[in-house]
């Protein structure tokens, strides 16, 4: 993996009929790098990689892609790949035909079309389904043959839209591996769109997580849910409960310790920005708190309450917890492995393990 | 107890009823038209036949006697064999090839357009199917006649002044404007139909937009161009109107042909034995058409 830059995207924007769609969208893509753009439909993700595959020309910035600039080349110019949300499979083509297609256009010859067919069909693990038609392939297959025809013309980057969507789930959750495995292997360049933020977190170098045409966070998938930039990133990956309060103090190294609305006190992860005296709102994931039956000593980061709800999931038990300093009820979430169950009515300690101030 | 067994019962009887009415609505549904076909279409058409068939003499009625005399006559003889046939079949086909060319520009640019206006142009073609043939053909009349428009504008740019009203080229005109609609029509909904994604997928791996077209666009709108052709081709093969009024008597096509025998000579069998010959001619047409389409595309099973 070298440190070149794949793709890069410089202030792209994109209106409709006055309405931004996309705003002011930067990005760089090292080559090799695994790239998932997340956010909810709507959030200017697919404009993003269209943008990128040459189908929609922005209105403002640049597209580079190994260092060419092609934000006004059409797609046929640009060499990338490209994998459709609902494959794009030319219906009247063979599985050969429609690999050797782009093959064609490249006015290879035919035994090296031949090999690099046959090359991409063995990339994907799908050998033997040649002379296929797509309607005679399952769902998973036709998925495989549209990963090989982007493969096979041997593209700088390649772009997928949601490919993954149209699968159920276990095929999904194959194919994610599979998919994964394929990027690392070969070292290619992915952007990767998607709304699954599951998809996101275990396929992805990096998550670029984007709302209402902007981008919100560009982070590795842990600090994405770890270290959320702003609520609707915190809200967007996972649960998270919001609690207001004040910050009293920054002590270095990004701490900061936080009044909650109650009154409670807790030690949170601070960004740089934040200051003593703001007044901001936490970020507590359900899975971020532990819980004590009272009566327990007193500890640092804890306040009391009653749990008020108690849904039992198998593996995980969830609980609504309402503090006793009367602020909003707090979601809990507590792995199977060894606590008992609770049940509603009984009074808790909660210990607040893990809490990030929102930069918003 | 006895009155719920009765309740019981009758329930069941009303319910025995309803399936039996519903039964009934539902063969006479198809039973109906079924009905209409036979009599409407078959029994003609069996009379046709007959008719064909049947010796003709001066003064008295077909006699059915199973003669092939009117079929050897129309197939042996030269006159109607290259006047007769030969225009039929190469008016006909020419118009439908020309219809389609002219055709399919227009489903391609009506189907690119946004939804509404999609509507409002499909909307245009579907009003000039509704203008009667006749009216059109009188419009076509004042553009092409000698002195028209057309000939007028030859003149000023200094062409030669051809005659085009009562010549092949006429009819061959006439024959085009009257089957481009039906041949524009089932096309846009096809063209309409392709998922836009497929020729962006085309894009994506280096196609450009000359390619695009003929390796995605055009082999999935075969069904509207078959569909479209097909209409074109039989209308025009059997087309009675436009020869007659924008042939004047010079351009014999078989429809017409059949018209004169009959109404003019009064020979009713000759006439039905030419407007049989006409049909078979199109369905071996239509048959030939199918089977090379089929074989060239042959991703179309």
């Amino acid at each position: 993996m070298s440190d070149s830059i794949d793709i890069e995207l410089s202030h792209c924007g994109k209106r409709y009929r006055n309405v931004d769609v996309l705003n002011d969208v930067s990005l760089q893509i090292k080559r090799g790098e695994f790239v998932t753009v997340l956010g909810p439909s709507g959030c200017g993700k697919t404009t993003t990689l269209r943008i990128i595959g040459g189908f929609i020309i922005p209105d403002e910035g640049q597209v580079t892609i190994r260092g060419r600039n092609v934000t006004h080349l059409p797609p046929y110019r640009r060499n990338i790949g490209v994998v459709f949300q609902n494959y794009a499979l030319w219906p009247h083509m063979t599985v050969f035909e429609i690999l050797a297609f782009g093959l064609r256009i490249r006015k290879l010859a035919r035994e090296e079309i031949a090999r690099r067919v046959d090359r991409a069909l063995e990339m994907v693990r799908l050998t033997g389904l040649k002379d296929r038609y797509p309607r005679e392939l399952s769902g998973g297959q036709q998925q495989r043959v549209a990963m090989a025809r982007a493969l096979a013309i041997d593209p700088e980057v390649i772009i997928l839209d949601e490919p993954l969507s149209n699968l159920d789930r276990r095929l999904r959750e194959d194919m994610r591996i599979e998919l994964k495995r394929l990027q690392r292997s070969l070292g290619v360049t992915m952007l990767f769109v998607t709304h699954d933020q599951e998809e996101a977190l275990s396929m992805s170098d990096r998550v670029v997580v984007m709302q209402s045409g902007r981008i919100q966070q560009v982070a590795d998938p842990r600090t994405v849910y770890e270290r959320p930039a702003n609520s609707f990133v915190a809200g967007f990956l996972g649960s998270a409960n919001f609690i207001d309060g004040d910050v009293l103090a920054i002590e270095g190294n990004e701490r900061g310790r936080v009044r909650l609305a109650g009154g409670s006190v807790v030690d949170a992860y601070a960004p740089s920005g934040v200051r003593s005296g703001d007044k901001v709102r936490v970020i507590v994931r359900p899975e971020w708190m532990l819980l004590r039956r009272e009566p327990s000593p007193v500890a640092a980061n804890e306040f009391s309450g009653v749990v008020r709800e108690v849904i039992y999931e198998g593996a995980a038990v969830r609980y609504g917890l309402s503090p006793d300093d009367g602020s909003d009820t707090l979601l809990f979430l507590q792995e199977r492995s060894n606590a008992d169950v609770l049940e509603p009515g009984d009074k808790v300690r909660i210990n607040v393990s893990n809490a990030v101030i929102a930069e918003d | 107890m006895s009155a719920t067994q009765s309740l019981q019962r009758t329930e069941i009887r009303g319910r025995g009823l309803g399936v039996n009415a519903g039964e009934l609505l539902g063969r006479s549904s198809v039973f109906l038209p079924f009905v209409f076909v036979v009599v409407f279409f078959f029994i003609p058409m069996g009379w046709l036949v007959a008719t064909s068939l049947s010796t003709h003499e001066i003064g008295s009625p077909p006699e059915f006697t199973g003669t092939l005399e009117h079929y050897a006559r129309f197939w042996t003889d030269p006159f109607y064999l290259e006047t007769a046939l030969w225009t039929t079949i190469k008016l006909s086909v020419l118009s439908t090839v020309f219809a389609l060319l002219i055709g399919y520009v227009l489903a391609y640019y009506i189907a690119e357009l946004p939804p509404q206006r999609r509507g409002l142009i499909t909307s245009m073609v579907v009003v000039s199917l509704a203008v009667n043939i006749v009216i059109r053909i009188f419009g076509l009349n004042v553009l092409l006649m000698n002195g028209g428009l057309v000939h007028s504008v030859f003149g000023l740019i200094g062409m030669p002044r051809i005659r085009i009203m009562y010549t092949e080229l006429g009819v061959l005109i006439g024959l085009i404007q009257i089957a481009v609609p039906y041949v524009v029509l089932p096309l846009i909904g096809v063209i309409a139909a392709i998922d836009p994604a497929l020729k962006e997928a085309a894009a994506s791996v280096g196609a450009n937009r000359y390619r695009t077209f003929w390796a995605v666009t055009f082999p999935l709108s075969l069904p509207g161009v078959v569909a479209g052709t097909l209409i074109a081709f039989t209308l025009n093969a059997a087309a009675f109107a436009i020869p007659a009024l924008m042939g004047g008597g010079r351009v014999r096509m078989m429809g017409m042909m059949a018209y004169e025998q009959a109404a003019i000579q009064g020979n009713f069998p000759f006439a039905a034995a030419i407007g049989i010959s006409l049909t078979i001619l199109s369905l071996l047409i239509t048959a030939i058409y199918l089977f090379v389409v089929s074989r060239t595309f042959r991703t179309l099973r």
